[in-house]
């Protein structure tokens, strides 16, 4: 495991991202209950780890990540980035009042949200795609990803809320 | 046959955890999976991709059967772990359940090794033992304190 393989642009912007996108998520209100906040600050880590390993690494070697194929402290710090994104998509759910119907259209502008920061991401080289791997694959992955988060929040706060009505 | 096997065992833990009766309430559980992926993502990382200690197949089904073990059945197995033992105060039978989720571990990675979807280079199966080892005891304590943290108000 390397700790960087060249100390330049992405790994400036990976420190900066690191520290706007924390900075936000210490100076938004909050709002949500404290196992809802830590569960999608790990799942939005989570799935771009998933991501990861299912077409980043292996045998559909699809993307790497900073300068070379192996696992540096940048990646890492990479996914600790993905953590508030996984906040503010639950955050701005909430915020929104996100019912069944709308979820279509929240989805779709996260999606748009995602296909912007991974076009900016290859830009400045944190994600480097290969093996034919195009942009836009992306987006499928977005959408599945965050279909699946409002789906699973939506769930989460039925069942807990399930949980307090019986134990009261 | 290999790959036919692994989803086999692979659906029966995760339906095992469906029917099971759960003490752990759903922000709980899925607590304790995203953590133990964390740990196995990152440990399955370092020993292939990194450090070269193990060697993973290059056969496509195979390839599917170690990433059903490591991503979902040994999660499931230390979620299943982690409700069993939660209402229990005996040691002795939280050991007694811990030995047999370690087992079965073990078992299903001497299975990998037997049929060459991992092949370890300068690791062994102890190793691997000492991690699942570790791996519960994580689980146990990440999710105590999950527990502490989470519910000590309502909105933080």
């Amino acid at each position: 495991m390397k700790i960087w393989d060249r100390f330049d642009l992405n790994e400036w912007i990976i420190l900066a991202l690191l520290i706007g996108m924390w900075t936000v998520f210490f100076i938004l209100p909050k709002r949500l209950p404290r196992y809802i906040t830590i569960l999608s600050l790990i799942w939005g880590s989570v799935s771009g780890m998933l991501f990861d390993i299912i077409i980043g690494t292996g045998l559909i070697d699809f993307y790497s990540l900073n300068d070379n194929n192996h696992y540096e402290i940048f990646d890492f710090l990479y996914f600790l980035n993905l953590a508030p994104s996984g906040y503010f998509f639950i955050y701005f759910y909430d915020f929104f009042k996100i019912k069944k119907q709308r979820l279509i259209l929240y989805v779709l502008i996260w999606g748009l949200i995602g296909y912007g920061t991974n076009w900016f991401l290859t830009k400045v080289h944190i994600i480097d795609f290969q093996n034919g791997y195009k942009l836009s694959y992306s987006v499928v992955f977005f959408i599945i990803t965050q279909t699946i988060t409002g789906l699973y929040y939506q769930l989460v706060n039925k069942r807990m809320d399930d949980a307090s009505q019986s134990a009261t | 046959m290999e790959f036919t096997f692994f989803f086999l065992v692979s659906w029966l833990v995760v339906s095992l955890f469906a029917v099971w009766k759960k003490n752990l309430t759903i922000a709980d559980n899925t607590f304790v999976y995203l953590v133990m992926l964390i740990f196995n993502i990152n440990y399955s990382w370092l020993l292939e991709g990194e450090w070269k200690l193990i060697e993973i197949t290059t056969n496509r089904l195979y390839f599917i059967s170690y990433n059903l073990f490591w991503y979902i059945m040994i999660p499931f197995v230390l979620l299943l772990f982690v409700n069993a033992i939660s209402k229990r105060r005996s040691l002795l039978s939280k050991s007694l359940i811990a030995c047999v989720s370690i087992l079965f571990l073990l078992t299903m990675t001497a299975i990998s090794s037997h049929y060459e979807i991992i092949s370890y280079k300068n690791w062994s199966l102890a190793y691997d033992g000492v991690y699942f080892i570790a791996l519960h005891i994580i689980a146990v304590y990440l999710y105590k304190a999950y527990r502490k943290l989470a519910y000590r108000e309502v909105i933080n």
